[in-house]
């Protein structure tokens, strides 16, 4: 009965004993296979991702000079909001026009506007209108 | 240089009711009626110094009433010296009126604008006539020219000959032959058989037909303005009159007929006239084509009335009205200031 013990004993020494090497083995194998591996990709890898780099540099730059990003976006928006406010007065004061030509009852003109202008007329609507303003000359003489 | 705004403005100053065009595209019109309140109570009612309008009509009795123009014309223009006082309150109380709607028209616009204004006058209006007119714009209108009142309906129509124009207003029927140049006097034929007389006439035949009732000219003119016709087929048409307080209904159909009948014969001896005495060779174009226009052209029938007289008299005539009788004088008046080079403007700024 204590034979058996005793080789029982020796047997789970035996068998921790390989397991420790076995993990051994391994661990060294990995260490030395990781190694290996990071000594030939760390210069691809360096030479690879340099042109990110490069422009993650100058395109973070300028923001970091002016040190808010906040600000260069709160520019932008402000910006906006101008043009809309400036639109909103607009559209009130062609409301208001439409509002007062509703009142007074009237049709809107298709006249552009009332700059002077240039009249293209042609010679006898000229000489009918030259007539008229001599009509107008004689009475105011 | 410049740099201000032009207002164009086309001005109808009409003896009943005055009427306005703008290239602003307002156009609008009004009663020539003025009024200004008779006391101090009826001032408190108003609050202010003028009334302009139908709202003069329908408070006459608060206000002493003026309508400044006569047979198209400002009262006493022929003979200012006969009358000076009532003279010059005419020529005031037609400034106002011609202010008041001239702001009827402009409210809202910029106030540095010039305004340059084309009245219509009566054809045969005199020189003295015309220059009133241009004494009332004086300092409201920044330019101003007085044209005849027919030759501005054609011109809105973009007629320039072989049409006869007929422009039937309150006071005055102003008749006017195209012919491809400015009319002259020997174009232009001014009756004073319109609207007014149709009125009297009207107030005439009811009183002897229904002497119980009880009405004005207002109420006449109001009711014939909404009713009058020539034709004689149609619908009975009736009135309520008072009669001893009590509001009766009086068949009007013959008076009224017969009222608007009375300023068609001597319209078309003008036109008779006026064809008659025209190159015969254009005659018939003349013929085919006479325009009617005006406030008093809306009368139901009367384009075929004039058709039957002229087939009478001349043979056969082809009568039409403008789409927009009220607004046809204002309309031309206003294209024509448009059209107006700003160097013919200034000629007649230069001679001031």
């Amino acid at each position: 009965m204590a034979m058996v013990i005793t080789a029982g004993k020796y047997s789970a020494a035996t068998f921790e004993y390989a397991a420790r090497v076995s993990f051994s083995y391994v661990k060294r194998g990995s260490q030395t296979f990781k190694f290996g591996v990071k000594k030939v990709t760390s210069p691809a890898i360096r030479v690879v991702s340099s042109p990110f780099i490069y422009f993650k540099k100058k395109i973070t730059k300028p923001l970091s000079q002016e040190g808010q990003h906040g600000d260069v976006v709160s520019k932008v928006v402000s910006k906006n909001e101008e043009k809309i406010r400036m639109l909103e007065e607009k559209i009130v004061l062609i409301e208001n026009k439409l509002a007062f030509l509703e009142k007074h009852g009237v049709t809107v003109s298709t006249t552009k506007n009332l700059m002077r202008e240039k009249k293209n007329l042609t010679k006898e609507k000229s000489m009918l209108l030259q007539a008229i303003v001599n009509d107008n000359l004689t009475l105011k003489a | 240089m410049e740099t201000r705004k032009v207002l164009n403005i086309g001005i109808d100053l009409g003896t009943s009711r005055s009427v306005i065009a703008c290239d602003n595209g307002v156009r609008t019109h009004m009663s020539s009626y003025v009024g200004y309140p008779k006391d101090a109570v009826s001032s408190k009612m108003f609050g202010k110094e003028i009334i302009f309008g139908d709202d003069v009509l329908k408070n006459r009795m608060a206000l002493d009433m003026y309508r400044p123009f006569d047979r198209g014309v400002l009262l006493h223009s022929d003979s200012p010296d006969e009358n000076r006082e009532e003279y010059e309150k005419a020529k005031n109380v037609a400034k106002e009126l011609l202010k008041q709607l001239i702001s009827n028209a402009t409210a809202g616009e910029p106030e540095n604008l010039i305004f340059r204004g084309v009245i219509g006058a009566p054809s045969l209006a005199s020189t003295n006539n015309k220059k009133d007119l241009l004494d009332i714009a004086d300092g409201i209108l920044d330019d101003v020219m007085i044209v005849s009142e027919p030759f501005t309906v054609a011109y809105g129509l973009n007629i320039y000959t072989n049409a006869l124009i007929i422009d039937i207003g309150a006071g005055t029927t102003d008749l006017c032959r195209m012919h491809g140049t400015i009319p002259t006097e020997e174009d232009q034929i001014t009756t004073f058989k319109a609207g007014d007389h149709i009125d009297r006439v009207f107030l005439d035949l009811i009183q002897k037909s229904y002497g119980e009732a009880n009405f004005t000219v207002n109420m006449i003119k109001k009711f014939k303005e909404e009713n009058a016709f020539v034709s004689s087929q149609g619908e009975k048409i009736f009135i309520d009159l008072p009669v001893n307080g009590k509001p009766t209904q009086h068949d009007v159909t013959e008076e009224l007929s017969k009222a608007c009948k009375s300023i068609v014969p001597e319209m078309v001896e003008g036109v008779k006239k006026l064809i008659a005495s025209f190159d015969p060779e254009f005659q018939d174009g003349l013929k085919q084509n006479v325009i009617l226009a005006g406030g008093g052209s809306q009368i139901i029938g009367l384009q075929k009335e004039i058709e039957r007289y002229m087939k009478d008299t001349l043979g056969y005539g082809k009568v039409s009205r403008v789409e927009e009788p009220l607004f046809a004088g204002a309309n031309g008046a206003l294209l024509l200031c448009k059209d107006m080079p700003d160097e013919y403007w200034d000629q007649l700024k230069n001679k001031k």
